[in-house]
C-alpha cells in the first residue's frame, strides 16, 4: 500500500515534469476574448467574470507581460462586463502612469477615470485618483480641482480626504489661479449643481483671503499672530467669521496660515 | 390537493435522499467557503466577495435542479412506481404538480443552506447583514423555480438527457435575449421585428439577475420586484399546464 503510494508520488510528478520539458508548445497568442463571446456563455454572471479576471489583471499589471493593447483592452473587458465594479477604474487610474513599458500610460489612466466617473458605482477613489493624476501627471488644476470637488461630494469619503480635496488649491501662492478657473467654471457651466459648486468654492477661497488678510493686518498693528480665527472678531479685525459653504471650520497654523478642519472637530 | 401535498411530500424526502445532491452541496459549501480566501484578493471590496458567492450559489442552484429535475418523471416510470401511483385515485396534473412542489422544496431547501453560509462569509468579511444578497438569492429561487417547470415540461415527453439538453439551451438563451435584442436593434428591419417576437415570448431569465445590483448596493424598486415575480409564477404555471397535457397524453 505505502509502496503503491510512494510510486505515485515520485511517478506523477517525474511524468508531469518529464512531459513539460519535452512537449512542443505552439508558439502563445495573444486572446483578445471578444465581450459577446464571454457574455453568451456566463449565464448573466457578468460580475463574477469580471472580479475573477480583474484578480488576475491586477496582479500581471505593473509587469505588462502581454503588451499595452492587452492589458488596456482587458480594463475595458471588464468595465464592460461589470461597469459599476470601482475597483478596475480607481486602481488602474492610480498605476496606469507608473507602468513604464505603456507609451500612452497617463492618457490611459485619465481615459480609464474618465469611464469609472460615468459609469461606476459611487466612490470617492475614482474621481480622487482622477484628479490626483490630472494635477500630478497633466499639472491641470482646472480638471484635477473638478474631479477633487466630485470626490468630496462623494457619500463615504474619509473626512480627512473630504478637506484635503475641499483644500485643493487654497494656499497663497495658487489661490489666485484656483478663483480664476472656479469662476471659469462657472462661466462655462451649462448645469445647475455645476454652477453652485463653483460658487460655493468662489465663496470658500474668498473667505480664506478674507481671513488671510485680517491676519495679516492683525500681525502688522500687534506684532503677533493671532492664535484662532475668533481673535480676529474679538479684536474687531472683522464682524464675524464667515460661515464656510462646506461646512468646515476655519483655524491659523503657527506661520500665519489659513487652514480648513472639520466642524467636528472644533 | 392532498394527493398534491402528498406526492409532494414524498418527492421531496426522495430528493434530500439523493446523493448526487449531497455531493453537489459539499462542492458548494467548499466553493462558498473558498469566497473567504477570495475576499483577501479583493483588498476589502465587498463587491468581489458578493458576486463571487452569489454566482455560486446561482451555478450550484442549477447543477442541483438539472440532476432532480430532469429524471424526476423518467425515474418513477423506469421504476414502474408511477403505475402503482396512477392506479390510485391520483390524476397526472396531481403528480405534475405534486413533483414540481416537492422539487421545488428541496432546491428551496439546498438554496437556503448555500443562502446561509453567503450570508455568515459576507457577514464576517464586510459586518454587515446583505439584505440585498438575500434579494438577489430570492430572485434566483424564483429562476430556479422557473427552471424546474421547464425540466418537467421537457421530462413529461422526453428523456433525461433530452430534456437537460432543451432546457439548458433555453437556460442559456434565457440569458441571452437582451444581448441578442440589442444586436438586432443595430441591424433592423424584419431582424428587429422577429427577434423583438422572441423576445417577449421566450423566457427572458435576465429578469431574475440582480446579482450585479445587490453586490454594488443598489436596490430595486417594488414595481420591479413584484413584475419579476408575477412573471416567475406565470411562466411557471404556463410551463406545468403544457406539462400536464403532455404527460396526459403520453402513454404509459
Amino acid at each position: 500500500m505505502a509502496c503503491g503510494v510512494v510510486i505515485f508520488a515520485v511517478a506523477i510528478p517525474v511524468a508531469q515534469s518529464v512531459h513539460d520539458s519535452f512537449v512542443v508548445r505552439a508558439p502563445k497568442v495573444i486572446d483578445f476574448t471578444p465581450l459577446s463571446f464571454i457574455k453568451v456563455f456566463d449565464l448573466g454572471l457578468h460580475e463574477a467574470v469580471a472580479a475573477i479576471r480583474w484578480v488576475s489583471l491586477r496582479s500581471d499589471m505593473p509587469l505588462v507581460p502581454d503588451g499595452y493593447e492587452k492589458l488596456d483592452y482587458e480594463i475595458r473587458l471588464i468595465n464592460s462586463l461589470d461597469p459599476r465594479f470601482s475597483q478596475p477604474y480607481y486602481f488602474s487610474t492610480i498605476v496606469l502612469p507608473e507602468i513604464q513599458k505603456h507609451p500612452y500610460r497617463v492618457q490611459a489612466a485619465v481615459e480609464v477615470g474618465k469611464r469609472g466617473v460615468r459609469l461606476s458605482e459611487p466612490d470617492w477613489r475614482v474621481p480622487f485618483y482622477l484628479g490626483a493624476v490630472n494635477h500630478v501627471y497633466l499639472r491641470d488644476r482646472g480638471e484635477a480641482a473638478k474631479y477633487f470637488d466630485l470626490a468630496a461630494q462623494t457619500t463615504g469619503i474619509p473626512e480627512s480626504i473630504r478637506r484635503f480635496s475641499l483644500g485643493y488649491g487654497i494656499a497663497p501662492k495658487s489661490r489666485g489661479e484656483m478663483k480664476e478657473i472656479w469662476l471659469a467654471i462657472e462661466a462655462g457651466a451649462n448645469d445647475k449643481d455645476t454652477k453652485k459648486r463653483a460658487e460655493m468654492h468662489i465663496r470658500h477661497l474668498e473667505i480664506i483671503e478674507l481671513l488671510q488678510d485680517a491676519v495679516s493686518t492683525y500681525r502688522e498693528e500687534t506684532g503677533s499672530f493671532p492664535s484662532a480665527v475668533e481673535d480676529l472678531v474679538k479684536e474687531g479685525f472683522i464682524a464675524e467669521v464667515p460661515k464656510s459653504p462646506f461646512g468646515l471650520n476655519f483655524f491659523i497654523y503657527e506661520g500665519g496660515l489659513i487652514g480648513i478642519k472639520p466642524l467636528s472637530s472644533g | 390537493m392532498n394527493s398534491i401535498w402528498v406526492i409532494a411530500k414524498n418527492t421531496f424526502k426522495e430528493a434530500i435522499r439523493d446523493r448526487i445532491l449531497y455531493g453537489i452541496l459539499g462542492f458548494a459549501v467548499f466553493y462558498l467557503l473558498t469566497d473567504l480566501f477570495f475576499a483577501r484578493l479583493a483588498l476589502g471590496d465587498v463587491s468581489m466577495v458578493k458576486s463571487f458567492g452569489l454566482a455560486g450559489i446561482y451555478v450550484c442552484g442549477v447543477v442541483v435542479t438539472v440532476f432532480l429535475g430532469a429524471s424526476v418523471l423518467y425515474k418513477e416510470i423506469e421504476s414502474r412506481t408511477l403505475y402503482f401511483v396512477i392506479s390510485k385515485p391520483v390524476t397526472r396534473a396531481e403528480i405534475v404538480l405534486g413533483k414540481f412542489f416537492g422539487l421545488f422544496a428541496a432546491i428551496a431547501l439546498t438554496i437556503s443552506a448555500m443562502a446561509a453560509i453567503y450570508l455568515g462569509v459576507v457577514g464576517y468579511e464586510a459586518r454587515e447583514f446583505d439584505m440585498l444578497g438575500l434579494l438577489a438569492i430570492l430572485f434566483e429561487l424564483f429562476e430556479m423555480g422557473f427552471f424546474v417547470a421547464l425540466l418537467l415540461f421537457f421530462s413529461s415527453f422526453a428523456s433525461p438527457l433530452t430534456a437537460t439538453i432543451y432546457s439548458s439551451i433555453l437556460l442559456f438563451s434565457g440569458h441571452l435575449l437582451e444581448l441578442v435584442l440589442e444586436n438586432a436593434a443595430q441591424i433592423g428591419g424584419i431582424t428587429l421585428r422577429l427577434v423583438s417576437g422572441a423576445y417577449y415570448i421566450l423566457p427572458n431569465l435576465e429578469k431574475f439577475n440582480i446579482r450585479g445590483l445587490a453586490a454594488h448596493h443598489t436596490m430595486i424598486s417594488w414595481p420591479v420586484g413584484i413584475s419579476v415575480f408575477v412573471y416567475a409564477v406565470a411562466y411557471s404555471t404556463l410551463l406545468l399546464y403544457f406539462a400536464i397535457i403532455c404527460f396526459k397524453r403520453r402513454e404509459l
